[in-house]
């Protein structure tokens, strides 16, 4: 895993340096630090980060608008502040996990497990996305997304379009699905190795011939069903 | 006290019950018959049966206006009266205001007695101001009739314009409703006015101790003993000897009312510091007033002419504070603008009524400003608790509180022996937060000693070297708690330190005026944040506990933050000497 900590007061990032090493062991393949966020930005940029453990003054509009623009990143962004009643705003806007200060090595390895195994879900399911559109970031609410599909390492949100030229339009996002998967809440069933489907906005479940299984949506679009995965969807849909 | 005013009570009377129809005998009920001209001879060459005698020709009389009988003189005064069918009062009495002893003879019998008159002041029994004789039925039957008045008036006691204010022959029925209806309405200005006073002497000894409260209280006492004193004719028919004395009080009681309305209002809109020119202002009225009392005329004058200068002196203080925007100031002036016009219009009926209805009016006036100041009391009451609790507030913050504790777990585990340390720091700043977050003012030196603290944990926490270059003298001056403190505190909140640094204080004090600038580090040169909390906790504090012109203002250098605070503090504030020292 390659890490990277932003955090400006010495002796805590001292340790989160020191617990994550231990936490991670061998796992850990390369670790930076920084004292401010504007220092790590370039880094962020041009390297292949996994996790970010970000301490963020949430303390105020500029810390939000800070993070804003940090979701829409590849990388999990693990948030460490020591506004804990900012946690719930916090998952709303895709963070992983929320460790307030102080905080103990238990608890700072329990962030870590929800990275390392990709099935544990976020506390709260994100209520937006941060898509990158030209230079800008925009916040996607995650009600209007009907499915994801995987592109390679960045995912494809599909949603009806709010300008009335296309009725629909696709969004790239630079999370892979896998990490997307684990900031959405739980109405988003993966329904195939390429598919995240919005099970609020499913018509019905058809055989196409073939055999396969297919996801009707409201929209009019057909989703491909795992086979290893039906029989899960088929339970969440009756 | 003047035949006008008798008038007035009397076309009042028309007025109130309309004397203009069919009484209930059907006899017409006449409007009330005044008595302007009047004959007259002086008794020493007449004697008292001639005066009273209808037989004896009074043609070569002297005919006077009944308002021009001489004082000290023992006179007989005559008048005729012809009535037909149609002139015959109904429920007929005969009204005389006179400052005499009389004996009243009707068609030559005596109707009355009121006193004893006689020819020397010695002899002379005083007989009472005002005299209200039924008239039989006989007396006003048609025809001609004669009434008489043998009359001396030796014992006034002073110079006055006039002795005689009435002479009329009256409904009986009517005057009585009259006098009761303006006996109500000075019954309840007379309750609300003593409840006013009552109240205001309370509020001012049992709440808020505002001088202006005080001479409201007075004011409304002093208006009240007026209306008595004024008013007492109408209940009490004293002996004549008495009404200079009755009319010296009025005139003082008018006085005294006139001088404490623009008074109450110069207390009451009184500016910060004023002090000097208060007085200045109370000696002008007061000169202005004597000047008022001086002016040529009757006691009636005198008393328009001082209620004039009074109402003039109140609409200036009222205006000036209207200008200046002061609560209450615009409902104020209004009412005395009226006032004012009564005044000019119907003089008599405002000497009678005015003032006090007046300032039964200024009640609801009044009572919304106290409402007003209390709420703004009770919210600076509220304020200067919240920043009490703000200041603790503001290090149980989680910025500073949370990441201490992180510092501090992480000390635990790696180097214990630090951690005692800081464990002791944090424990001297909260101590000294408790110790001073209940004061509104403190010494600099405590002052210093909170920042050195904060400067201590911070510079524990970053791993550098902060402290505080104090230049000036630092022993005895005051300053609003904490206000050094939350900039210091600003200082990491907002900006970034990533180097040894020296916070530098300059302190300046003139007299009580203390000048401090405060030189605070900063990295980012770009980035501006604003002061945010710790900004509005200086204000407030500022503004609770120092003299209004306090300054606060702030700049950005390169890598500096000027910060310039400029004070006196509320001198009741200022700690005493001894305890300054203590720290």
């Amino acid at each position: 895993m390659h890490l990277v900590i932003v955090e400006d007061e010495p002796l805590v990032q001292q340790r989160l340096l020191r617990l994550s090493k231990k936490i991670l062991g061998e796992k850990l393949l390369k670790i930076s630090v920084f004292d401010e966020l504007n220092e790590a930005e370039a880094y962020l940029d041009e390297h292949c980060v996994d996790l970010l453990l970000l301490d963020l003054n949430l303390q105020g509009r500029d810390g939000f608008s800070l993070l804003k623009n940090q979701m829409a990143a590849s990388y999990h962004t693990i948030i460490v502040s020591a506004y804990a009643d900012k946690a719930i705003d916090a998952f709303e806007y895709g963070v992983l996990d929320f460790v307030a200060k102080p905080f103990t090595e238990q608890r700072l390895s329990a962030a870590f497990q929800r990275v390392l195994e990709s099935q544990q879900r976020s506390d709260y399911g994100c209520r937006f996305l941060s898509v990158k559109i030209a230079q800008r970031v925009e916040l996607v609410p995650v009600s209007d997304v009907s499915f994801v599909r995987a592109e390679g390492h960045y995912s494809e949100l599909n949603l009806p379009s709010v300008d009335s030229q296309d009725d629909w339009k696709t969004l790239l996002h630079n999370k892979s699905i896998d990490k997307i998967s684990d900031v959405l809440p739980e109405n988003f069933s993966r329904v195939h190795r390429s598919y995240l489907v919005n099970m609020n906005k499913v018509k019905q479940l058809s055989i196409a011939p073939g055999g396969r299984y297919m996801l009707e949506l409201v929209s009019g679009h057909s989703i491909p069903v795992g086979r290893t995965r039906y029989k899960e969807i088929m339970e969440k849909i009756v | 006290m003047s035949t006008k005013v008798f008038h007035v009570l009397l076309l009042l009377s028309l007025m109130f019950v309309g004397p203009h129809v069919i009484g209930e005998e059907g006899v017409y009920t006449a409007p009330t018959l005044f008595v302007a001209d009047v004959k007259v001879r002086a008794l020493e060459h007449l004697g008292s049966e001639a005066c009273a005698d209808p037989s004896h020709d009074d043609k070569d009389w002297v005919g006077i206006k009944f308002s021009d009988i001489p004082q000290n003189s023992s006179v007989c005064v005559r008048k005729w009266f012809e009535f037909t069918d149609k002139q015959v009062p109904a429920n007929p009495a005969l009204l005389i205001g006179l400052l005499a002893s009389t004996n009243v003879y009707w068609d030559g019998h005596l109707l009355l007695r009121n006193g004893v008159p006689a020819s020397t002041a010695a002899n002379e029994h005083a007989g009472s101001v005002q005299t209200l004789e039924r008239l039989p039925i006989s007396a006003v039957q048609p025809g001609r009739h004669l009434l008489s008045i043998e009359l001396s008036s030796f014992q006034v006691g002073a110079k006055l314009e006039g002795i005689a204010y009435v002479l009329a022959i009256v409904n009986e029925k009517n005057l009585q409703k009259t006098i009761l209806s303006i006996s109500i309405i000075s019954a309840l200005l007379v309750g609300s006015l003593i409840i006013l006073a009552i109240f205001f002497q309370m509020l001012f000894s049992l709440y808020y101790r505002d001088r202006s409260f005080q001479i409201f209280s007075v004011l409304c006492l002093s208006a009240t003993l007026l209306l008595i004193a004024e008013q007492w004719k109408l209940w009490v028919f004293y002996p004549y000897d008495w009404h200079v004395t009755r009319i010296n009080l009025v005139l003082a009681f008018t006085f005294l009312t006139s001088f404490l309305l623009p008074s109450f209002y110069i207390y009451y809109y009184r500016g910060l510091g004023g002090g000097n020119k208060l007085n200045v202002k109370l000696l002008v009225l007061l000169a202005g007033l004597f000047l008022a009392a001086l002016l040529p005329g009757g006691f009636d004058q005198k008393s328009l002419y001082l209620f004039g200068f009074s109402i003039v002196a109140s609409l200036m203080v009222c205006g000036e504070a209207l200008i200046g925007r002061r609560s209450g100031a615009g409902f104020s002036f209004v009412l005395l603008a009226l006032s004012f016009l009564c005044l000019i219009q119907l003089p008599f009926i405002f000497t009678e009524f005015g003032f006090a209805s007046m300032l039964a009016l200024l009640m609801p006036a009044m009572l919304i400003n106290l409402i007003a100041e209390l709420r703004r009391n009770r919210d600076k009451a509220l304020t200067a608790e919240r920043m009490k609790s703000e200041l603790l507030r503001r290090n149980l913050q989680p910025h500073f509180l949370m990441n201490s504790l992180t510092h501090l777990l992480e000390l635990i585990e790696v180097l214990p022996v630090q951690a005692v340390d800081f464990v002791t720091q944090l424990a001297d700043e909260f101590r000294l937060l408790l110790r001073l977050s209940n004061k509104n003012v403190i010494s600099l030196d405590d002052e210093l000693a909170l920042c050195r603290s904060h400067l201590n944990i911070m510079s524990s926490r970053y791993q550098k070297s902060f402290s505080l270059n104090v230049v000036g003298p630092v022993n005895q001056v005051s300053i609003p708690s904490a206000i050094l403190h939350s900039q210091i505190e600003n200082c990491f909140t907002h900006n970034r330190i990533s180097s040894d640094r020296i916070f530098e204080l300059k302190v300046v004090v003139s007299g009580r005026r203390v000048n401090l600038l405060l030189k605070t580090p900063t990295d980012d040169p770009l980035e501006h944040e604003s002061t945010g909390l710790g900004d509005a906790y200086v204000k407030a504090k500022l503004s609770e506990t120092c003299v209004s012109d306090w300054r606060f203002t702030w700049e950005r250098q390169t890598d500096e933050w000027l910060v310039l605070i400029e004070y006196e503090i509320l001198p009741k504030l200022l700690i005493p000497e001894e305890e300054n020292s203590c720290t």
